[in-house]
């Protein structure tokens, strides 16, 4: 074999959290030697922080997961637990809190950063190396061509490496290479609505309490920040958005206090802003020969990032063990029937998640879109109105399934 | 075109006039668009993976379920007679970048050429269109391998076919274009599996498509008095 090939199990394309966590899922569940290699057309991200970064919402059954591959204890002191939401309406009326003893629970979900969850797998990933498995990476080495083969797929690197590998994992993002090489097409749903998105500082403690509110112009979400921050997502119409973000930060934060109310005193610090429209894209099939999509390449909702994530780690779950098992009986890991049992099982899952948004946008006119906080922490039941309660219900999207 | 083949050009000639409509998944084909993913997973059931399995689709139209299955690696052949579907056919192919061959060719004339050759052959919603379709049948069963699959879908000769498919889908909710199907032409399931074991296949599977008009869904399950689905396998022993 040429000094430029390498044979392994398992290519995954994309190494952001999605990726990483698959790698690490396999390599801690396997029980026989595997190889696997990460690539990734950007560097390995780099710790970033600072007031305005990005975090998403970890339900409780993705903490869970996570505590499994050993990557929570890293993450833990960078994580602010949720304890508990509370969800009014613009007349003040309509109140009602959701307390994490009532589940008998430590916290409902959490808010962390993206760096901090990246950095903590890839840490517990470097533990594994030296023991029979083998992981390598491809970083600022992007995939120039796939090549499908009956009994392999080979992937062709930009900076001219051949892998071949039994299947060829996408984990990599909205914009999927491999989805795109592959042809898989996607459809995209717009609800015609925007949110902003930013981190705010507030006077009072928030107290790892989440609120949701839901005001004239859309609902408005707010999730405890360590460093008493908030992460602030506020879904809006189009022209209320832009008009909203033309504003400077004075008047950003005058509109704010209002439509949120007082519950945290005055706002005293308002990051950088972004607006994102809400859109639901997901890919028309989740495999092909040889092939998975997982995380963002197979879905994302923008920008509530923290169910996508919550998604993706239930793909990582569900993938995760079909490949496990499959190791162990000595079956080819990129076979049809192993194919799709995960595109099944997933499929799903994601028509629940994209039934549940219309449901909500369609029969709540667009009101109580997208229920931010209660999504993100997958409640089973949201004690505000039997309608959102049912709904939510069907969901229980907090708990990985295996 | 020589007079002994297998069509009627008034059936072409309704089809190369929406030629244009084929890719609209809300235009005329819509139904079909609908299906196509019930159709292409009821293959693939049967065959497993379709990654480089010759496969044949006959009467393919505009390349719906060719296209399908040539996305999911199966190496594709598109015969058609109308020249328009399949030039919309090639056009489509083209700009989704998914190789298929497609042919103007009848299909008895490709089975003479390549008699046994093909993994899957797959003749959808076809049958009720032709003048002769035991010809069509034929010319397919010759065509597949041994040990290889054979998927005929049509329409049952049924009066709730009649209400359904003439009645509802073309008079009442206008699903389809007015004058899509003659029921005279539509096939008793019996009807069509005598066809197929006489020229050599073995019928192994077979369900009904159904379609909900409330939430426009379709849904593959028991009962073949519409719309239906056969898998055919040829046995191995048995030389074409």
């Amino acid at each position: 074999m040429a000094a430029n090939q390498a044979q392994y199990d398992i290519v995954i394309s994309g190494g952001g959290l999605t990726g990483a966590a698959m790698a690490l899922a396999v390599l801690k569940q396997a029980k026989k030697p595997l190889q696997v290699a990460i690539v990734d057309s950007a560097n390995k991200q780099q710790a970033s922080g600072g007031f305005d970064e990005r975090v998403i919402a970890l339900s409780y059954g993705s903490a869970e997961y996570l505590h499994k591959l050993g990557v929570w204890d890293r993450l833990k002191s960078h994580a602010c637990a949720i304890k508990n939401i509370h969800v009014s309406d613009r007349t003040y009326y309509g109140k009602a809190r959701i307390d994490c003893q009532d589940y008998q629970r430590e916290a409902l979900g959490y808010v962390a950063p993206l760096d901090a969850i990246a950095k903590s797998i890839y840490a517990e990933l470097k533990t594994l190396t030296g023991g029979n498995h083998r992981l390598d990476e491809y970083f600022a080495n992007g995939i120039e061509d796939i090549v499908w083969q009956k009994n392999e797929v080979q992937v062709q690197l930009q900076q001219g490496q051949l892998l071949t590998a039994k299947l060829l994992l996408g984990c990599d993002g909205g914009q999927s290479r491999c989805r795109q090489i592959a042809k898989i097409d996607t459809e995209c749903k717009d609800y015609q609505q925007y949110a902003i998105v930013a981190n705010v500082q507030t006077t009072l403690p928030h107290n790892n309490k989440a609120f949701e509110r839901f005001t004239k112009s859309g609902p408005l979400a707010m999730l405890p920040m360590t460093e008493n921050r908030c992460s602030l997502v506020w879904t809006l119409t189009p022209s209320d958005a832009e008009y909203l973000m033309s504003m400077d930060d004075v008047g950003f934060a005058n509109a704010l206090q209002k439509a949120f109310g007082d519950w945290l005193g005055p706002f005293t610090r308002i990051g950088r802003r972004q607006n994102f429209p809400l859109q639901l894209v997901h890919a028309m099939q989740l495999t092909q020969h040889r092939l998975a999509l997982l995380g963002n390449a197979s879905h994302t909702l923008h920008p509530i990032a923290g169910q996508g994530f919550n998604l993706s780690v239930r793909d990582v779950a569900c993938l995760a063990s079909l490949i496990t098992k499959a190791l162990e009986n000595g079956d080819d890991l990129g076979s049809y029937d192993l194919l799709s049992r995960y595109q099944q099982l997933r499929q799903e899952d994601q028509q629940t998640i994209i039934r549940l948004t219309d449901s909500l946008v369609h029969c709540f006119s667009n009101q109580y879109f997208p229920l931010v906080v209660g999504r993100n922490v997958g409640l089973k039941a949201l004690n505000y109105s039997s309608g959102i309660k049912r709904l939510l219900a069907q969901t229980t999207m907090g708990y990985v399934k295996e | 075109m020589s007079q002994d083949v297998n069509v009627n050009p008034k059936e072409i000639e309704k089809f190369e006039k929406v030629a244009s409509q084929w890719w609209d998944t809300e235009g005329d084909f819509k139904p079909l668009h609908q299906i196509n993913p019930l159709r292409l997973s009821f293959i693939q059931s049967h065959c497993g993976s379709l990654f480089d399995l010759a496969t044949i689709d006959v009467g393919c139209g505009g390349g719906i379920l060719a296209e399908s299955m040539a996305r999911v690696g199966a190496n594709v052949t598109g015969i058609d007679l109308g020249q328009e579907p399949l030039n919309i056919a090639m056009l489509h192919a083209l700009e989704a970048g998914v190789e298929v061959d497609y042919q103007k060719i009848p299909v008895e004339q490709k089975a003479e050429q390549l008699p046994a050759h093909f993994d899957v052959v797959t003749c959808m919603e076809m049958l009720e269109h032709v003048p002769d379709p035991e010809s069509i049948i034929k010319a397919c069963a010759a065509m597949v391998k041994p040990g290889g699959k054979a998927f005929f879908s049509t329409l049952n000769k049924t009066t709730k076919s009649y209400l359904l498919a003439i009645v509802a889908a073309e008079k009442l909710l206008k699903l389809v274009p007015n004058g899509t199907h003659d029921w005279n032409k539509f096939i008793r399931p019996s009807q069509l599996i005598g066809w197929a074991e006489s020229a050599g296949l073995k019928c192994i599977d077979a369900t009904g498509i159904h379609y909900n008009p409330i939430n426009e869904n379709h849904k593959l399950a028991p009962g073949l008095d519409v719309n239906y689905l056969l898998a055919f396998e040829k046995p191995k022993d048995q030389s074409s």
